[in-house]
C-alpha cells in the first residue's frame, strides 16, 4: 500500500512551522514527516542511523528538500538518493530560499523533478503549498512501487 | 727633276750654246761654231737669239717674285723672237734687214758677212715660236696650253735637224734645197723646247711627267724610249745599207719590223702596268666603300641614338634609327629641327653656354635632359665629339637613356633615406649582421639600450649583446640556419634576455629578418627592452588573481545572502500573517495595522534584496557577446508589460532593425528595466507615448528610450543611476532605485555609456551606447 506522505528536509524551525502551518491549511498536513538535516534525511529514506529497521516499503510520495542543511547538503543528499538504486525514481523537490542560476542548474542536472523558490509573502507561501500537495500527492502518478523493494 | 731647276739649267744651256756660237764667231773658233767640223755652223744671229730666249727662259718664272725679272724675260723673249722673225721674212721676201752688216758692225763677228752663211729658215721659225712661247708662259691655263704646243713644234723642229745630222741627211737631194741647221742650234732649240715645257710645269704634258701617278711614272720610261727607238733604229738602218749588208727596201723592213717589237714590248708592259693599277684602284675603292658602309651602319643600327649637328646652325645632319625611335621625331622632322628643340626651355642656357666651350678637338659629355615628341623628358648621359660632316664643323652625339637607372638609384637612395630615418629615430634597437654574425649597424635605439657605442661595436659578433649562457645556444642555432635556411628564429617574435655593456640583462621582445643579397645572407634585428612590459604585465597578472579572489568572495557573500537573509523575512512575513489569521478579533485594529504593516516591510525588504542580487549577478555573470536584435527585445518586453497591465492605454515606438554585438541576457535586463521605468512613469500621462530608437550624438550612434511621462529635475541627473537612489517617492512610483544602476552597470560592461536627460512634468530620455 502506498503511503502518501511528504518527507520534509528543513533545519530552522521557523520554516518548518510555516509549512506545516501551510500544508495543514490545505489538508496535506497529517502526512508530513520532517527531518532536519541531510543526514537524517539519508537514514530515514535507507533506513540506517536512527531509522534502522524502519519498513523501507513505505517511502513518502515526494521529498520536499532545503539546499542549505547542516551536516549533508540538500544537493549532496539529491546526489547519493540518485546514486542509489533505491531511491534513483523517488520524486525530490527542491524548495529553498535562494533562486540563484548555479543552485538551480545543479538541482536540475543531479535530477531534481522539480524547483520551488520559498515566497517570503506567506499567503503566496501557503499558495505554493497548497498546489505542491495538490500535485504530488493527488495529481502525480508516482513511478512503480518495485523501485522501492 | 725639280721643274723649276730642269727650266734654269736649260735656259742656261741655250745660253751656253749661243755664246759658244758668238764667241766661235768672234774668235773664229770653228768648232764652237759648228761642234762637229765641217758641218754647219750656227750664224751668229741665232747665237744672240739663243742667249736672249735662255735668259728669258732662266728669269720667265721669276716674274712674280720681281716685276722687273718678268719685263726682262719679256724682253728678252720679244728680242730673240723678233731675230727669229726678221731672218724668216728675209727668207720669203729676199728683203734683208742687214742683220750681219748690224752684227758686223757690232764687232760681234770677226768673219765678213759673206762668210757668215744664212740662217737656216726652220731655225728662223724655231726662234720665233720659241719667242712667243716665252710670252706665253704663266699667265693663263690656255695661254700655257699655247706654250706647251709651241713648246712642242720648237722640239720637233730641233728633233728633225738633229735626227738629220746623224743621218747624214744634208746630203739627201730632196733636203738639199733647205739650208740645214748647225748642230748647236738644234740643241740649243730643243734645250728651249724642254724649258718651255718645265716652265708651265703644272699643264698638260710637264704635269703628267711630273706626277707621281702611275701614268707619271709610265710617262717618264716611255718618253725617252719614244724619242731615241726610232732615231736608233733609224741610224743602225742607214749604217747597216751603206755597209752594203741590205737594199734600201729590205732596211725599211727590218728597222720597221724593229721598231714595231720594241714599241709592242713597251706598250704591252706599259698596258699590264696599267691594268694592274687599274685593278689595285678598284679593289681600293671597293674596300673603302665597304668599310665606308661598315661604319655607316654601326651608326644606323647603334643601339645608343645618335645623331650629328652643325655647330654652327645646330641643325640635325643626320640621325640614326635607335634616336628616331626613342625621340619620336622621323628623320625628316629631325631635319628640320636644332638640338635646342629637344631641350627643355630651362635647360637651354647651360646648354648655349656647353657649346660655347666646345673647342676644335672637342670632346664632350654629361647628363642632360632631353624631351622627346610626346613631351617625355628623359635623363640621358651623352658623349660627343667634334668632327667635319658632309663639310660642316660637326658634332657627333651619342645619347644613353640613363631615365630607369636614374629612377632608380633615385628610389634606392629615397628607400635608404627612409630606412636610415627610421632606424635613426627608433626607439627600438635595429641591429644589422652579416653572414659571419657580426654586427654591420647598430642604431642609436641599439645604443641606448644596449649601452654600446656602435663605432665600438660593429664588427663584434653579435653574441656579445646577450648573456654568456645563451651564446652556444646562438652560435648553433645560427650555423644550422646558415647550413639548412630552416627559420626556427626568423620571422618570429621572440622573448630572449639581452645584456647590457655594464654587465645587466633584461628581457627583450626580438623579431627576426633574414635576406639573400648575391650570396650573402643578412639579418636585421629589431629589439625591444620590454623590462617595463614585463614589470607592467607582472603586475597585471597580480591585480586579476586579486580581483578573482575578490569576485570568488563577492560570489560566496551574494550565495550566503541569497539563502540566509531571506529565511528571516519569511519567518517574520509567515508569523504575523498567522497572528493575523488566528488572533484578529484580539489583535483589534491597530494591532492588524501593525501586523500588515510589519508583513509589508518583511515583503519590501525581500524585494531589495532580490534587485541587490540581480545587480550582483549582472556584475559577476560573464559576457557573452553576441549578434543581439535589440528592436526584437523591445517588442517583446513592450508585449510583457502591457500583459501586466491590461487595463492600461500607451503607445511604444519601436525602431525597427536595431542590432547591435552584446549579451543578449544582459540587455535584455537593461531594456526591461528602462522601458520597465518608461512604463511606471506614464502610468498617470493621459496619451503614454514611449519610443525606442537611434540618434546621434557626438559622432556616434546611441540609443535611446523616451517618454512622455513625469521626467526629473536635471539637477539630481547625476543621482538617478547610483543604487537605492529615487526621485520619486514610493508613494508616488513604486521602486527600490536599483533599476538604473543595474542599466549603468550592464551598460558599462559592454564599454558603453549611458546619460539621461528630463524634464519634470513632461517625461525623459535616456541615451546609452554600446
Amino acid at each position: 500500500m502506498r503511503d502518501k506522505s511528504i518527507l520534509l528536509v528543513e533545519d530552522n524551525p521557523d520554516d518548518e512551522v510555516l509549512t506545516r502551518r501551510a500544508f495543514e491549511k490545505n489538508n496535506v498536513g497529517n502526512d508530513l514527516v520532517v527531518v532536519r538535516d541531510g543526514a537524517e534525511a539519508l537514514d530515514y529514506l535507507f533506513g540506517t542511523g536512527d531509522y534502522a529497521g524502519r519498513d523501507l516499503s513505505r517511502q513518502p510520495q515526494v521529498v520536499l528538500l532545503d539546499l542549505k542543511l547542516p551536516k549533508i547538503d540538500g544537493l549532496e543528499v539529491l546526489r547519493r538518493l540518485r546514486a542509489d538504486e533505491r531511491t534513483r525514481m523517488l520524486p525530490v523537490v527542491i524548495l529553498t530560499s535562494s533562486n540563484e542560476e548555479r543552485d538551480l542548474v545543479n538541482g536540475y542536472s543531479l535530477g531534481a523533478n522539480s524547483y520551488v523558490r520559498k515566497p517570503v509573502d506567506f499567503s503566496d507561501f501557503t499558495e505554493a503549498a497548497r498546489q505542491l500537495g495538490l500535485y504530488w500527492l493527488l495529481l502525480n502518478e508516482p513511478p512503480p512501487q518495485a523501485v522501492h523493494r | 727633276m725639280d721643274p723649276g731647276n730642269l727650266r734654269r739649267r736649260a735656259g742656261a744651256f741655250a745660253v751656253l750654246l749661243g755664246l759658244g756660237g758668238v764667241i766661235g764667231w768672234q774668235l773664229g773658233v770653228t768648232v764652237l761654231r759648228s761642234l762637229l767640223a765641217g758641218r754647219a755652223t750656227m750664224h751668229p744671229a741665232t747665237g744672240i737669239a739663243l742667249i736672249l730666249l735662255g735668259v728669258s727662259l732662266v728669269l720667265v718664272r721669276s716674274g712674280g717674285r720681281s716685276r722687273i725679272s718678268g719685263r726682262l724675260a719679256a724682253a728678252a723673249a720679244i728680242g730673240g723672237g723678233l731675230i727669229g722673225l726678221l731672218k724668216l721674212t728675209q727668207d720669203l721676201t729676199f728683203w734683208d734687214p742687214g742683220l750681219e752688216d748690224l752684227l758686223n758692225s757690232m764687232r760681234l763677228t770677226a768673219a765678213p758677212a759673206g762668210q757668215l752663211g744664212r740662217m737656216a729658215t726652220p731655225t728662223a721659225v724655231g726662234l720665233l715660236l720659241a719667242g712667243v712661247g716665252l710670252l706665253m708662259v704663266g699667265r693663263s691655263r690656255s695661254r700655257n696650253i699655247v706654250a706647251h704646243l709651241i713648246a712642242l713644234a720648237v722640239g720637233m723642229i730641233a728633233l728633225f735637224a738633229l735626227v738629220g745630222h746623224l743621218y747624214g741627211a744634208s746630203d739627201d737631194a730632196a733636203l738639199s734645197g733647205l739650208r740645214p741647221m748647225a748642230i748647236n742650234t738644234a740643241l740649243g732649240l730643243m734645250a728651249l723646247a724642254v724649258g718651255l715645257v718645265a716652265a708651265a710645269p703644272e699643264y698638260g704634258l710637264a704635269a703628267l711627267l711630273a706626277s707621281s701617278t702611275t701614268a707619271g711614272t709610265m710617262a717618264r720610261q716611255l718618253l725617252p724610249i719614244v724619242l731615241l727607238t726610232p732615231v736608233m733604229l733609224g741610224w743602225l738602218r742607214l749604217g747597216g745599207e751603206q755597209a752594203g749588208w741590205y737594199g734600201a727596201r729590205g732596211g725599211t723592213a727590218i728597222m720597221v719590223s724593229a721598231i714595231v717589237l720594241v714599241l709592242a714590248a713597251f706598250a704591252w708592259r706599259s698596258l699590264d702596268v696599267l691594268s694592274r693599277s687599274e685593278a689595285e684602284r678598284q679593289r681600293i675603292e671597293t674596300a673603302l666603300r665597304e668599310s665606308e658602309g661598315r661604319y655607316r651602319l654601326l651608326f644606323d643600327v647603334n643601339p645608343v641614338p645618335a645623331w650629328v649637328f652643325d655647330l654652327e646652325t645646330l641643325r640635325f645632319l643626320t640621325v640614326n634609327a635607335a634616336a628616331v625611335r626613342k625621340y619620336g621625331y622621323t628623320p625628316a622632322e629631325f631635319h628640320h629641327l636644332t638640338i635646342r628643340d629637344i631641350r627643355p626651355q630651362e635647360d637651354l642656357p647651360r646648354l648655349m653656354k656647353a657649346l660655347s666651350r666646345i673647342g676644335p678637338e672637342g670632346s664632350g659629355g654629361g647628363v642632360w635632359r632631353h624631351r622627346t615628341r610626346d613631351g617625355t623628358l628623359l635623363d640621358v648621359e651623352v658623349i660627343s665629339h667634334t668632327l667635319t660632316f658632309m663639310g660642316r664643323p660637326s658634332q657627333l652625339v651619342l645619347a644613353h637613356d640613363v631615365t630607369e637607372q636614374r629612377r632608380a638609384e633615385a628610389a634606392l637612395a629615397a628607400s635608404e633615406e627612409r630606412f636610415r630615418a627610421l632606424a635613426v629615430s627608433a626607439k627600438d634597437a635595429i641591429v644589422s649582421a652579416d653572414q659571419e654574425g657580426c654586427i654591420t649597424y647598430f642604431n642609436p635605439g641599439a645604443e641606448h639600450i644596449f649601452g654600446h657605442d656602435a663605432s665600438e661595436v660593429t664588427g663584434s659578433p653579435l653574441t656579445l649583446l646577450m648573456p654568456e649562457r645563451f651564446r652556444e645556444a646562438h652560435r648553433s642555432g645560427f650555423a644550422r640556419y646558415l647550413a639548412s635556411r630552416e627559420a626556427r628564429v626568423v620571422g618570429h617574435t621572440l622573448e630572449l634576455v639581452g645584456l647590457r655593456r655594464d654587465g645587466s640583462e633584461f628581457p627583450v621582445e626580438l623579431s627576426l629578418a633574414a635576406w639573400q643579397r648575391e650570396d650573402q645572407v643578412a639579418f636585421t634585428a629589431i629589439l625591444r627592452d620590454v623590462s617595463a612590459r614585463k614589470t607592467a604585465e607582472d603586475a597585471l597578472k597580480r591585480y586579476a588573481t586579486q580581483l578573482e579572489v575578490a569576485n570568488a568572495e563577492l560570489d560566496a557573500f551574494a550565495y550566503s545572502v541569497s539563502h540566509d537573509l531571506r529565511a528571516p523575512l519569511r519567518s517574520i512575513d509567515g508569523f504575523s500573517a498567522a497572528l493575523l489569521e488566528d488572533y484578529a478579533e484580539r489583535l483589534g485594529d491597530a494591532g492588524r495595522d501593525h501586523l500588515n504593516r510589519v508583513r509589508k516591510a518583511s515583503q519590501r525588504m525581500a524585494g531589495l534584496i532580490d534587485d541587490l542580487l540581480a545587480l550582483s549577478r549582472v556584475t559577476r555573470a560573464t559576457l557573452n557577446r553576441e549578434r543581439v536584435d535589440l528592436s526584437a527585445l523591445a517588442l517583446q518586453i513592450s508585449a510583457e508589460l502591457r500583459q501586466r497591465d491590461p487595463g492600461r492605454h500607451g503607445e511604444f515606438l519601436i525602431s525597427a532593425d536595431l542590432h547591435s554585438e552584446g549579451d543578449t541576457r544582459l540587455l535584455r535586463i537593461a531594456l526591461e528595466n528602462l522601458l520597465g521605468n518608461a512604463w511606471k512613469y506614464t502610468a498617470r500621462t493621459p496619451r503614454a507615448h514611449i519610443e525606442f530608437g537611434t540618434a546621434q550624438h557626438n559622432g556616434e550612434q546611441a540609443y535611446f528610450v523616451r517618454d512622455n511621462g513625469a521626467g526629473f529635475d536635471m539637477r539630481y541627473a547625476d543621482k538617478l543611476f547610483g543604487a537605492f537612489q529615487r526621485l520619486h517617492s514610493a508613494g508616488e512610483f513604486e521602486g527600490s532605485g536599483i533599476g538604473l544602476a543595474t542599466v549603468q552597470r550592464i551598460i558599462h560592461r559592454h564599454g558603453g555609456r549611458v546619460w539621461a536627460e528630463g524634464t519634470v512634468g513632461q517625461g525623459a530620455t535616456f541615451y546609452f551606447t554600446l
